[in-house]
C-alpha cells in the first residue's frame, strides 16, 4: 500500500499509522532526541567555522576561516580530487558489490559460498593496514608483486604501482566492495524472484531482466550504499594518506587531518569549512534519492508467496567463479597474507619470522580486557544502532513526509564529520548536559557515542530493507490489534531479519575498529583494541599492532561463524515447527 | 704459558652457603632504603618511600598519564610497577587535537580523569599557560639541571629525542647524505619525506629550532619543500624507509631509528651538525587529577637514575639526568644542544609565532 492509499484509510486508522500511538508529544520528543543525538554534535562543529576557539571554549566569532578556505584555489583542487576519488571508487565498489551479492543470492555459481566470509574479512581489515599492505605489495621498486612479475618476465618491468591515481582507486574500491556487498546481500536475498520470472516469461532476456527488473528493484539499497560510499570516500583518510601522499595527490580528508592534528590550537574552523563540502554532497545525494525513490515502488516482500530459487547461469557461471577467485586473491589473500607476515616480523620490511609480537601482545595485561571491551562495545552499539534505525525508519514510513525526511537525513549527518571532529562534538555535546556529564568516562557514554557514529550505516541498511516490505503487512497486523512495538518487532524486524543481521554485523565491525570516539569517551583504564593498536603505532611497534589486528580479525570471524551457526539453528528449528503444522493443515483439508 | 690452579681458600660448605645467600639477595625484592642507588642516594630513596606511603594511605592505586609518550614509554611503566607494586601506571596515548579537546572538556566540567600530562614542549606549555598544571617540585629535583625545571614547578623536562637524517642503508651511503641544509635542495634527494612545515608537525618543530638559530632562511625552506614529498604525517613512512620505497627522512627520530635498527632494518642515522635538532619532552601534574599523591610519586621517580637509565634501555630516548650516560654510538646530545641557540621555555611560544609568520611568507 502506498502513502496515498494510507491517506485514504479511515481517519482513526490513518492517524494511528501516521504517528503510531506516540501522540504529538511523543513524536516531538522523538524528534528532539534525534536532534540531540545526531544533529547537535555536528552543528556544534559546524559553528566552529565561525569561531576562533575550540568547541566549548570561549572565543570570538569570525569569517576568517571561511574566507581563507573558500578563497583559496587549492581548496577546489582538493575538492575535485576528492570527488573523483569518491565517485569512481564508489561506483566501482557498488558495481562489484552488487554483482557479487547477486552471484551469492541468486546464482548457481560455484564458489558463491566463499563470498560472504571473504567480504567480511575484506571489510573488517582496518584501512590503515590495508593501505600499508598494498604499499608493500605494489611498491614500484620493492613491491612483492613487482618482484614476482620481474622474476617471471624481465627485470625492468614495473606492472604495479600503488602510488598512482589508479593504485589509489583500485585499493579503495577493493576495500569498499566488502561494505557494499554486505549491505546489498540482504536486499538481494529478500527479493522476490517472481518479478524476474515474469520478465523472462514475457520474452525478455536475462541481461534485460537484470537491467530492467533486478537492478531497479534494488534501487533503494543501491542508493543507500552509493550515498554512504561517496561520502565515506570524500572523508576517508588512511588510504589517501599512505598512497596518495607519495603520489603527490591531496584530498579534502588529508587537509582536514592536517588542520586538526598539528595546528596549535587545532584549526577546527578550517576543518569544519572543508567538511561543509562533504555535507553539501550529502544533501545533493539525499535530494536525488528522495526524488528518484518513491514509496511503494520497490516492494518485493508481500503477503503473497515468495519464490527465491536460483538462476542457472549456464556457461556464465565459470566467469562468475573466476571473478570470485580473482577478487578473493587481490582483495583478501594478498593483503591478508601481507598483514599476517608483518605480524610475525620484528619490524616492517625485515623478513625474519617469529611469534614474538603475539607473545608480547598476550603478555600485556590490557589485551584481554581490551578485547572484552571492544566486543561488548561493538556488538551492543551495532545492535542499538540497528534497533534505533529500524524504529526511526518505521516511524518515518508512517509519518508525514517532512518527518520521514528529517529522520532520514538526521541519521546520516554524523557521516559528514571527520572522526576526530565528530568525537569532539560528541564529547562537548554530552558533557554540557548535567545528567550525561556524570556518565563521562563510563562505558555507557562511549556506547551512545559509538552508536551515533555508526548510525549512518545502520540507517542505510534499514532503509533499503524497509523499502522492500509492503505496508499492508504492518497495517494488517495493526488492524488486528497488534501494538506498534509488536508490529515493529514481529513484522518489520522479522521480515528484514537478513538485512538487519547484516547491518548489525557491519556496524559492529565498524564500531570495533573505531578509535576517535572510544578514546575521547571511554575511561583510560578500559582501552579498546583500536586504542591498543594506536598505542603500539605511537610506540614504534607497527608489527605488534599487526598482531593485535590479526587477532581482532580472528575474533570477528569467530563472531560471524557463531552468528551464522545460530541463524542456521534457528532456521532449522523454524522449519521443524512449520512443517508439522503444514502437514496437519493439509491432512485436515 | 702455564696456568696454576688457585689454592682453595674456603671450604666447600662455606662456599655453598655464600652462594646461597648471594642467590637469595638477588631474588629478594629491592628494598626502598637498603639499596638507594636507584633513587640517587639514601635521602632520595627515603623521600620516595614517604611519597609511596602517602599515595597508599590515600588509596591511590594508579597514575593515569595522558599523551603520546605514555605509549612509547610503556615498557618503563613495568619498572615503576616493580619498584612500587601497589601502584600501576595507566597510559592513555591520546595526543594532538584529541588531547586538546579532552583536556578542554575535562577542565571545563571539572571531571578530570588524567593525573599527568606527558608531552612535547608545545603541548606542555600551552596547557601550563591555561593554568592546568599543579605546581610540584619533587624532593630529588636538585639532581636535574635547573634549566629543565620550571621555576614555579609546573612542569619538568625529563627526556629528549634527536631528529636527524634517517636513511635506508641499502639505497644510500653515509657519504652521500646532505652535509648542509642547502644540500637538501639537490635533485638527488628528490622524494625525501617531510611533513608540511606549515602544519605544526615534526617539520615545524625542528625548523623552529633551526630558524631560531639562524641556520634556516626562507629561500632554503622553499627549496627543501619543493624537493620533498610532503605527507600529512611522517610516522607511517618509517615502514617505507625500512622497505626501501623511501630512502631518506631528513628529520627522522633517533628513537625510531634505534627501534628499527635493533629489529634488523637496513637503516642508518646521521647527526650532521647544523641539520640535527633535539626536541624535549616532559611532564606536568594536572590540577584536580584524581590521584595527586601517586602523580607526585611518579614525578619524583621519573628523575631518579633508575627511571633515567630505563629511558635509554626501554624507551630508546635521551635522559637528562647528569651521570646517566647514553651508549657509545649515540649522538652527543650536549654537542647538538650547544650547536643551536637555546629557546627558554618562557619564550618558546613567541619564537614559534615568529617562525610561523616567516614560513607562511616563504612558502606562500
Amino acid at each position: 500500500m502506498t502513502r496515498d492509499n494510507a491517506r485514504a484509510l479511515p481517519t482513526s486508522v490513518a492517524h494511528r499509522w501516521r504517528v503510531g500511538r506516540m501522540g504529538p508529544w511523543g513524536i516531538a520528543l522523538l524528534l528532539l532526541a534525534v536532534a540531540f543525538l545526531f544533529i547537535w554534535p555536528v552543528v556544534m562543529q559546524l559553528m566552529g567555522m565561525f569561531r576562533m576557539a575550540a568547541p566549548g571554549t570561549e572565543g570570538s566569532w569570525s569569517f576568517d576561516a571561511v574566507a581563507r578556505v573558500y578563497g583559496s584555489l587549492s581548496t577546489y583542487r582538493y575538492l575535485w580530487n576528492s570527488l573523483v576519488y569518491g565517485l569512481t571508487t564508489t561506483l566501482l565498489a557498488t558495481a562489484m558489490g552488487a554483482s557479487f551479492a547477486f552471484l551469492a543470492a541468486h546464482s548457481n555459481t560455484w564458489g558463491r559460498s566463499l563470498l560472504t566470509p571473504v567480504m567480511l574479512l575484506v571489510f573488517a581489515a582496518p584501512n590503515l593496514f590495508y593501505a600499508i599492505s598494498w604499499s608493500l605489495l605494489a611498491d614500484p621498486g620493492t613491491g612483492l608483486l613487482n618482484v614476482a612479475v620481474r622474476a617471471l618476465t624481465r627485470p625492468d618491468i614495473t606492472l604495479f604501482n600503488a602510488y598512482t591515481w589508479t593504485g589509489l582507486i583500485v585499493v579503495q574500491a577493493l576495500k569498499l566492495t566488502g561494505f557494499c556487498y554486505l549491505l546489498l546481500l540482504g536486499p538481494f536475498q529478500g527479493m522476490n524472484r517472481s518479478f524476474e520470472e515474469a520478465s523472462l516469461i514475457s520474452g525478455a532476456g536475462r541481461f534485460t531482466t537484470l537491467l530492467r527488473v533486478t537492478i531497479p528493484l534494488m534501487a533503494p539499497a543501491l542508493f543507500g550504499v552509493v550515498i554512504v560510499g561517496i561520502v565515506f570516500g570524500l572523508g576517508t583518510f588512511d588510504i589517501p594518506q599512505i598512497l596518495g601522499a607519495l603520489a603527490n595527490i591531496d584530498f579534502l580528508s588529508t587537509e582536514i587531518f592536517k588542520s586538526i592534528s598539528f595546528e596549535v590550537p587545532p584549526d577546527y574552523a578550517r576543518a569544519s569549512a572543508l567538511s561543509l563540502f562533504v555535507m553539501l554532497v550529502l544533501a545533493v545525494l539525499l535530494v536525488a534519492q528522495w526524488r528518484v525513490l518513491k514509496a511503494g515502488r520497490f516492494v518485493t516482500v508481500t503477503g503473497k508467496s515468495n519464490r527465491q530459487n536460483r538462476w542457472d547461469l549456464g556457461g556464465w557461471r565459470y566467469l562468475g567463479t573466476a571473478a570470485i577467485l580473482l577478487f578473493t586473491l587481490f582483495a583478501l589473500l594478498l593483503p591478508l597474507v601481507q598483514l599476517i607476515l608483518t605480524s610475525l616480523q620484528p619490524t616492517i620490511g625485515v623478513y625474519k619470522f617469529s611469534l614474538a609480537n603475539y607473545q608480547a601482545v598476550f603478555r600485556d595485561r590490557q589485551t584481554v580486557q581490551a578485547f572484552n571491551t571492544t566486543g561488548l562495545l561493538a556488538v551492543s552499539a551495532g545492535l542499538l544502532a540497528m534497533l534505533l534505525a529500524a524504529l526511526l525508519g518505521h516511524v518515518g514510513r508512517h509519518a508525514p513526509r517532512w518527518i520521514e525526511r528529517y529522520l532520514d537525513s538526521a541519521t546520516l549527518v554524523p557521516i559528514v564529520m571527520p572522526g576526530v571532529s565528530l568525537a569532539v562534538g560528541l564529547l562537548w555535546a554530552y558533557i554540557s548536559i548535567p545528567g550525561l556529564r556524570s556518565l563521562y568516562g563510563t562505558f555507557w557514554l562511549a556506547l551512545i557515542g559509538v552508536m551515533v557514529a555508526v548510525m549512518p550505516m545502520a540507517s542505510r541498511a534499514v532503509r533499503g530493507a524497509l523499502a522492500q516490505i509492503a505496508r499492508e503487512l504492518e497495517e494488517a497486523a495493526a488492524i488486528s490489534g497488534a501494538s506498534p512495538a509488536r508490529v515493529l518487532w514481529d513484522i518489520v524486524i522479522r521480515l528484514m531479519s537478513r538485512s538487519f543481521l547484516a547491518g548489525w554485523l557491519v556496524t559492529a565491525i565498524i564500531a570495533a575498529g573505531m578509535l576517535d570516539v572510544p578514546i575521547m569517551l571511554l575511561s583510560s583504564t578500559r582501552p579498546t583494541v583500536s586504542i591498543l593498536v594506536y598505542t603500539q603505532l605511537l610506540a614504534g611497534a607497527p608489527t605488534q599492532a599487526c598482531a593485535l589486528l590479526v587477532l581482532l580479525l580472528v575474533a570477528v570471524m569467530l563472531l560471524a561463524v557463531a552468528a551464522a551457526a545460530l541463524i542456521a539453528l534457528r532456521n532449522r528449528l523454524a522449519r521443524r515447527q512449520v512443517y508439522p503444522t503444514i502437514q496437519t493443515v493439509s491432512s485436515g483439508v | 704459558m702455564t696456568m696454576t690452579k688457585p689454592a682453595r681458600l674456603v671450604s666447600t660448605p662455606a662456599r655453598l652457603l655464600a652462594a646461597a645467600s648471594l642467590c637469595l639477595s638477588l631474588l629478594a625484592p629491592p628494598a626502598l632504603a637498603q639499596d638507594a642507588a636507584w633513587a640517587g642516594g639514601d635521602a632520595n630513596a627515603k623521600a620516595l618511600g614517604a611519597l609511596y606511603d602517602a599515595a597508599q594511605q590515600a588509596k591511590q592505586t594508579q597514575v593515569v598519564i595522558y599523551g603520546g609518550y605514555s605509549a612509547l614509554f610503556k615498557p618503563l611503566w613495568e619498572v615503576f610497577h616493580e619498584r612500587f607494586p601497589a601502584i600501576t601506571i595507566t597510559p592513555n596515548p591520546i595526543s594532538g587535537p584529541r588531547l586538546v579537546s579532552k583536556l578542554d572538556a575535562e577542565f571545563a566540567t571539572g571531571s578530570l580523569e588524567g593525573d599527568v600530562l606527558m608531552a612535547g614542549m608545545t603541548e606542555l606549555l600551552s596547557n601550563v599557560a591555561k593554568d592546568r598544571a599543579s605546581p610540584y617540585k619533587p624532593p630529588n629535583i636538585a639532581a636535574l639541571p635547573e634549566r629543565y625545571v620550571d621555576p614555579q614547578g609546573r612542569f619538568i623536562i625529563q627526556f629528549a629525542d634527536v631528529f636527524g637524517m634517517v636513511y635506508n642503508t641499502n639505497l644510500m651511503k653515509a657519504d652521500d647524505l646532505p652535509k648542509t641544509l642547502g644540500d637538501l635542495a639537490d635533485p638527488k634527494y628528490k622524494g625525501m619525506v617531510l611533513d608540511s612545515p606549515l602544519a605544526g608537525g615534526l617539520a615545524t618543530l625542528t625548523w623552529i629550532e633551526l630558524y631560531n638559530s639562524g641556520l634556516l632562511d626562507g629561500k632554503t625552506m622553499r627549496a627543501i619543500r619543493d624537493n620533498a614529498s610532503i605527507v600529512p604525517s611522517v610516522t607511517p613512512f618509517y615502514a617505507n624507509l625500512s622497505t626501501g620505497s623511501v630512502k631518506l627522512l631528513p628529520w627522522g627520530s633517533f628513537t625510531r631509528y634505534i627501534q628499527m635498527k635493533d629489529a634488523g632494518a637496513p637503516v642508518g642515522f646521521q647527526a650532521t651538525p647544523g641539520l640535527v635538532v633535539p626536541l624535549y619532552g616532559g611532564t606536568a601534574i594536572l590540577k584536580g587529577g584524581p590521584n595527586p599523591k601517586a602523580a607526585q610519586l611518579f614525578q619524583a621517580w621519573f628523575v631518579t637514575p633508575e627511571a633515567q637509565k630505563a629511558l635509554i634501555t626501554r624507551g630508546y630516548s635521551f635522559p637528562l639526568l647528569p651521570g646517566v650516560n647514553t651508549p657509545d654510538g649515540w649522538p652527543n646530545l650536549k654537542q647538538i644542544v650547544e650547536s643551536l641557540k637555546v629557546i627558554p621555555p618562557a619564550e618558546y611560544m613567541a619564537v614559534r609565532g615568529r617562525f610561523e609568520a616567516a614560513v607562511k611568507e616563504a612558502l606562500r
